[in-house]
């Protein structure tokens, strides 16, 4: 059966050894199986007078209080710091966007010269970076007149002007200035869900999807395109083409077996987490299949897409420059993706870095369960868009371009 | 053999090799004031864009410093002409390297005129760290054969200094962001290492 002879071609590959290694390593040893050993997790029930973290509160006078003091000391210094992609940024303003910022200032506080205001009133807390200062703001409150939507609005605003990436943003403000601890009642309930609703490992399932999510956005395109381009390297690929096997026989037959191999290490690794799991929580509380059956239906998806796009990128282009392009959208997804559970439909990488939290995790299994199809159906349709390159190259209507050529990119 | 016939290899090695590898490190370089502010940084994070972004170019560049060859018609034609093929992949990396110093100095001056705190450490130390990405690349494509698996091990070493931090020790990536104090000159000496080790394996087990 020609599945089952790419995929033994996949998995004797030297390629695999060091994906599967990669993958266990990076993707489960140093984060799952390390964080459940490193001490700081309980697996008790919570006890009363305990610390539990901390939790975003719904308090907006806190909220619009501390933000807007946030704001007017980034406004007097002129100095904001943002994350856009993920890397500090100090944006300066100029000009008219200077002058938005001091509406909305005075939009929340009632104060038209607000630099004025802020140097005559208060106190300089402290001073930074040689001349930056930051005043102590205590009383000054947001307008009645401004509603916590209004608020929400300007702070939105003001985080546009920013570029983006601020901690006035909708994504952030809440866990900049909205935070409080845990209460016990809550802590409780969190830890009694994880015990009798998730049996303990459809919570650790979602922690382990987490990582191994992010790995398998990644180690994929290595595997695709050292294995596509193998048959060149042998000197196969006139061979092949030249057999009466049909492409869309061949390139389905690798598809699954590269797709297949991908999650060799994933379902291996899904023993491994049951046993450590077992090792801190009763056994016969736990659901034993719970980590099969999320790497089914989270990383899977991730599998099947990144493996159909890479392999109609490494159809198409240089493999070498797919590695490159791959490695880059990864790089910069993983800066610009929060660890918390609000991804949307178009993310291809899901964060959900608690076994906690079931209830936000169910709040949103709509946009998961469309997430998740869309990204197979995506992967899917590469898969198919490839088996129309592979069949052109085969019948010699698509040849390396004039430009990869003259830059000998074409070597695999 | 005449220094004329190294100067001639080395153009053509520009123009048919490396030509799209240091676009792409150029282009990576041009990226850097965009994805960080280069003014008024303290010294901490002024390091960060040459340890933790610009350093991709030492992976870019010296990582395909092998991909020529790994067409086996082209390595025979190689096996048998007089000039040394390692000695040609010396003379890449050298010149590699040349340019990564170059596109260090851009980002550097950015930060000078940007008034940020930055020294001779941050340029060499970030250039280091360059360098042991790309020697890791280096080292992975002549052991595996591949250069694919080069990109894999630096691409895979670069990602796990954000996660597993001071758990690589003296050869950790990042810290002058960090202010670990420790000598960026292990990383200079493990990038000789990487590169001296992947030359020798060419040549007493690739015979090359």
């Amino acid at each position: 059966m020609l599945f089952a002879k790419e995929l033994r071609r996949v998995v004797f590959s030297k390629i695999f050894i060091l994906f599967f290694a990669a993958e266990v390593f990076f993707g489960f040893y140093t984060q799952f199986w390390s964080d459940m050993g490193a001490g700081y997790k309980s697996f008790e029930p919570p006890v009363p007078g305990g610390v539990y973290g901390m939790v975003v509160v719904d308090d907006p006078p806190t909220l619009t209080q501390e933000a807007t003091a946030s704001l007017i000391n980034e406004f007097v210094n002129n100095e904001y710091i943002t994350y856009p992609y993920g890397f500090i940024h100090k944006v300066h303003l100029k000009g008219a966007d200077k002058d938005k910022i001091a509406v909305i200032l005075s939009t929340l506080t009632g104060i038209s010269d607000i630099e004025h205001h802020v140097s005559s009133t208060y106190e300089i807390e402290y001073t930074y970076d040689d001349d930056l200062k930051q005043y102590a703001i205590p009383e000054l409150g947001v307008l009645d007149n401004v509603s916590i939507d209004d608020f929400h609005a300007l702070m939105t605003e003001a985080d546009k002007i920013l570029g983006g990436g601020s901690k006035y943003s909708p994504d952030e403000i809440m866990y900049n200035f909205s935070l409080g601890p845990m209460p016990y009642e809550e802590a409780l309930a969190e830890y009694n869900s994880l015990i009798n609703d998730d049996k303990i490992t459809n919570g650790y399932a979602r922690l382990f999807c987490d990582y191994h999510g992010i790995d398998m956005t990644l180690l994929p395109v290595f595997l695709v395109a050292v294995f596509l381009s193998s048959d060149k390297r042998s000197k196969a690929e006139q061979l092949i083409y030249s057999r009466s096997i049909s492409s869309i026989k061949l390139v389905s037959a690798r598809f699954a077996a590269l797709v297949t191999a991908e999650m060799i290490p994933v379902l291996f690794t899904a023993v491994l987490a049951n046993i450590r799991v077992a090792q801190f929580y009763d056994p016969s509380m736990m659901d034993m299949f719970a980590m099969f059956k999320y790497s089914l239906i989270w990383i899977l998806p991730t599998a099947i897409a990144v493996t159909g796009i890479d392999m109609l990128l490494t159809g198409l282009i240089p493999s070498v420059a797919v590695v490159i392009f791959q490695f880059g959208f990864w790089f910069v997804t993983m800066l610009m993706t929060p660890m918390r559970e609000t991804f949307g439909v178009f993310d291809l990488v899901i964060r959900h870095n608690t076994e906690f939290d079931r209830q936000g995790f169910m709040d949103n299994i709509t946009v998961f369960a469309l997430n998740r199809l869309l990204f197979t159906a995506l992967g899917l349709v590469c898969a198919a868009l490839y088996v129309f390159v592979w069949k052109l190259r085969r019948e010699g209507r698509l040849g390396e371009s004039k430009l990869l050529s003259k830059l000998s990119l074409h070597r695999h | 053999m005449k220094a004329s016939c190294y100067l001639s290899c080395l153009c053509t090695d520009i123009k048919r090799n490396a030509l799209p590898h240091i676009l792409a490190a150029a282009a990576l370089t041009l990226t850097v004031p965009l994805v960080f502010s280069l003014t008024s940084l303290s010294a901490p994070l002024s390091a960060q864009p040459l340890e933790m972004y610009l350093s991709l170019t030492g992976t870019l560049l010296l990582t395909p410093v092998f991909l020529p060859e790994q067409n086996e018609d082209i390595r025979d034609v190689v096996r048998v002409r007089r000039m040394p093929y390692l000695t040609v992949c010396a003379m890449r990396i050298a010149y590699l390297t040349i340019i990564a110093a170059v596109l260090y100095g851009v980002i550097t001056v950015g930060l000078v005129r940007g008034e940020s705190t930055v020294t001779e450490a941050h340029y060499f130390g970030g250039l280091f760290t360059a360098l042991f990405l790309g020697s890791v690349g280096v080292a992975g494509s002549a052991i595996g054969g591949n250069t694919v698996i080069g990109y894999m091990a630096s691409f895979l070493f670069f990602s796990a200094n954000f996660f597993l931090k001071a758990r690589f020790g003296v050869f950790y990536l990042f810290g002058l962001s960090t202010e670990t104090g420790i000598s960026k000159l292990w990383l200079l000496g493990g990038s000789a290492t990487l590169i001296i080790t992947a030359f020798l394996y060419l040549r007493f087990v690739k015979k090359l």
